[in-house]
């Protein structure tokens, strides 16, 4: 959904119909959201989300972003950007504001604002909406502008560079080392979500395993024939994923074809790892580029045809506002409401992650300062969009359906009847017969234990796609797409992530020893690569055992380490507004980043200290110790058992790692803060000098 | 066969290019049309694979 204020040119209307009109605006947002709050008893129209979202988005750029833009940064439109100074047609490139919108929006949104919403509906469509509306508009919007600004004046230089100019040289390391660990992490969480959602599946198996063969001929296609190609080739691209997704039902219906793609949760898992490998190893030609235009195009589209279905369909939101487990017992992942739903939902309302994208290519294309408003601002109000129309297709499913797909068998059981009574004794109630009911719709022998949240979501999209087109008849056809669509920007992360971390490790390990820092050679690539594939191939591993499926305990990893990345963002954006003589307005990056430092500290101290074994990694991991010494553990799963309390004490060490790092950052931040605001240090800004643009006279 | 309305036409014109620029596919154009200056201005398929080993060694996907 476009930021209204953006898009829609107000300065021919008279004042006083303006302000009528943003006040309708506000009206208007401000029912609809007291619609979705306060309803209680009947199901709320889905057209109530996205009018409540739109007005807010509306409400929030015109006036905040403005403010922002004008009296907390001085954004000045006669000082040349880095692309127009340094312009070499490459990396530091004018480009139209739009295009740049293009780029950055497709950069920022991978599957975070997908999968984190979908999660966070176990606790009910009320916390996860508000947080993912109001969460943009005054944290996850202002880290993005604020930081796409910073690096902006510093001549498009990343987070880590100035965190260590600004803050302190400490500041620089422990962000990138943040940056690394948290990669770790990502890729590992998304990996599971795509294990979870294939497993078992041959129609899912066959339609992704056949996207490989058709990137390497995309690839082949824009190296070879037509060099450079790429709408050309992704539109080849995209019928073939469409006629892959049709194969995959007759694969499926084969007895044969459907044994080999008949895939255990562990199987795939070394198939992905390997597939890690073979996409970070191998020419960016070949696979990972042309797998990442196709899966952009599809992202787009799909993101699109949803907003369209929406509208469209008006789906019935049917998840009540909250639900029984705000108190922290859900199946899907424990943890009470707060600090919870806040890690859960991190990409949609703030994504740390983002803050490496606003200072990393865009900053390089923008022609003005003031393209950084809607640029940084108003793409990721998009994002946020995005997050709440996942949230409205995972609370369109009836609860019950819901919990069945997203609960592990650890909870409710494996079999439909077990699940349905489990369920149903929750106050959702649902039948067995209706579960195998829906699942033969979709295709599937089962959707239950389904854990990760890309089944559920592909099942509401499947339902509102086919609610606008093809009705009952291509419901599993728009199931597996969805799927197909879900896995195939996941494992686009898991290409560019492991590849970008092979960088990374190279770097590192270059200072140590410097043939491994060459990355052109065959022998440190195969090193390098096996290092970063192994780090994140060992979590994913421990996920796909984890009786309690993974993703309780890895998601909120993810979640936590994403938020504190935001939290090191917001350091530095708030010290350069204090060495900016603009301590007044600091409350703007103040404000988010002590929410999300006690949102984040909660959840660090809960996730190793809580003594719920379904929370504590350390409780987890005594409860199994327990387990083994008075002989509860049969002799064959020793050694497993040991290997859980192994994973929950290293995941422990990990949040307590993130912590202390982000906890040392503050603390040299502060002690600059005292020193610049109490006079006893001399605020050095390391902005480049004001230049006059050539183009003060172009529009633009 | 009637003409497209030409403020349609002009709409579609502007989707296509930003649709190219965007996606990457018009880049060697834009580069070639702005190359100043000495030294030989590369082949499309040597300016496709230098952009690409650019383009994926740094962050340009986020979760």
């Amino acid at each position: 959904m476009p930021p209204v204020g953006a898009w829609v040119n107000l300065a021919g209307v008279p004042r006083l119909l303006r302000v009528v009109l943003w006040i309708t605006v506000a009206l208007l947002g401000a029912g609809a959201l007291a619609s979705i709050a306060f309803t209680r008893g009947e199901p709320v129209s889905a057209i109530w989300f996205v009018l409540a979202a739109a007005c807010t988005y509306a409400v929030a750029y015109r006036f905040y972003s403005a403010f922002l833009a004008a009296r907390v940064l001085g954004l000045d439109d006669t000082r040349a950007t880095p692309a127009e100074r340094l312009d070499d047609g490459r990396d530091f490139c004018p480009t139209n504001k739009w295009v740049v919108i293009g780029h950055h929006f497709a950069a920022i949104a991978g599957p975070g604002p997908l999968v984190g919403p979908t999660l966070a509906a176990q606790f009910g469509y009320l916390p996860g909406t508000l947080w993912l509306i109001l969460g943009a508009v005054l944290g996850g919007c202002v880290q993005d502008f604020v930081i796409l600004f910073c690096s902006l004046r510093r001549n498009g230089k990343s987070l880590g560079q100035m965190a260590r100019e600004e803050v302190s040289r400490r500041g620089g390391m422990i962000a990138i080392v943040s940056v690394l660990a948290i990669m770790i992490i990502l890729l590992a969480v998304v990996a599971l979500v795509v294990v979870n959602a294939i497993k078992d599946s041959p129609w899912a198996a066959s339609t992704l395993f056949m996207t490989i063969p058709i990137a390497m001929l995309m690839g082949a296609y824009m190296r070879f024939w037509r060099p450079g190609r790429v709408l050309e080739a992704s539109v080849i691209g995209f019928a073939l994923v469409l006629f892959a997704v049709v194969a995959g039902r007759w694969v499926a219906a084969s007895p044969e074809w459907a044994r080999v793609f008949t895939l255990t949760g562990p199987a795939l898992a070394v198939a992905i790892i390997v597939y890690g490998f073979a996409a970070s190893a191998l020419p960016v030609w070949l696979l990972l580029a042309p797998r990442d235009y196709l899966s952009a195009f599809i992202k787009v589209g799909a993101i699109l045809a949803l907003g369209c279905g929406i509208l469209f369909v008006r789906p019935a939101i049917l998840m009540p506002p909250l639900t029984r487990f705000v108190d922290g017992t859900g199946p899907v992942f424990a943890g009470k409401v707060f600090p919870f739903c806040f890690i859960t939902i991190a990409c949609g309302a703030v994504s740390g992650f983002h803050a490496l994208i606003g200072s990393g290519t865009t900053p390089k294309l923008l022609m003005r300062e003031g393209h950084a408003r809607i640029v940084g601002y108003g793409s990721m109000l998009m994002e946020s969009f995005v997050g709440v129309m996942a949230m409205v297709a995972a609370c369109a499913l009836h609860p019950g359906v819901y919990f069945a797909i997203n609960s592990p068998a650890g909870i409710v059981g494996a079999t439909a009847d077990k699940a349905a009574a489990t369920i149903s004794g929750w106050g959702y109630p649902v039948d067995a017969a209706t579960l195998d009911a829906l699942a033969a719709r979709v295709g599937e022998h089962t959707l239950l234990n389904r854990t990760g949240g890309a089944p559920s979501l592909a099942v509401g999209m499947a339902q509102i796609f086919s609610g606008t087109i093809g009705g009952e008849n291509l419901l599993s056809i728009w199931y597996h797409f969805a799927i197909m669509f879900e896995a195939l920007f996941i494992l686009t992360v898991l290409d560019a992530g492991t590849r970008v971390g092979r960088f990374m490790i190279q770097e590192l390990l270059g200072h140590v020893y410097e043939p491994l820092g060459r990355t052109g050679s065959y022998p440190s690539i195969l090193v390098t690569s096996g290092l970063i594939v192994g780090a994140w191939g060992y979590f994913l591993y421990q996920g796909v055992r984890d009786p309690l499926g993974g993703i309780n305990s890895l998601w909120p990893l993810f979640g936590i380490s994403n938020q504190l990345l935001a939290s090191v963002a917001l350091v530095v954006a708030t010290t350069i507004l204090i060495k900016m003589g603009r301590g007044r307005w600091v409350w703007v990056t103040l404000a988010p980043m002590a929410w999300l430092v006690t949102v984040t500290m909660t959840a660090s101290y809960q996730k190793i200290f809580h003594a719920d074994p379904r929370i504590g990694f350390l409780a987890q991991a005594r409860v199994l110790g327990e387990q083994i010494a008075r002989g509860a553990v049969p002799p064959d799963r020793i050694a497993q058992t040991e290997r859980l309390i192994f994973n929950n004490q290293l995941d422990a060490a990990v949040t307590a790692l993130f912590v202390v790092l982000i906890l040392f950052l503050i603390a040299e931040a502060l002690y600059e803060w005292y020193g610049i605001l109490s006079g006893r240090k001399t605020a050095t800004l390391q902005e480049t000098p004001h230049v006059p643009t050539r183009w003060a006279e172009v529009g633009g | 066969m009637r003409a497209w309305p030409r403020p349609l036409a002009a709409a579609c014109t502007r989707a296509w290019a930003w649709l190219r620029a965007v996606s990457g596919d018009d880049a060697y154009e834009a580069y070639v049309s702005r190359a100043v200056g000495p030294g030989a201005v590369p082949t499309r398929e040597e300016f496709y694979l230098d952009e690409l080993r650019r383009k994926y060694s740094r962050l340009s996907r986020c979760c």
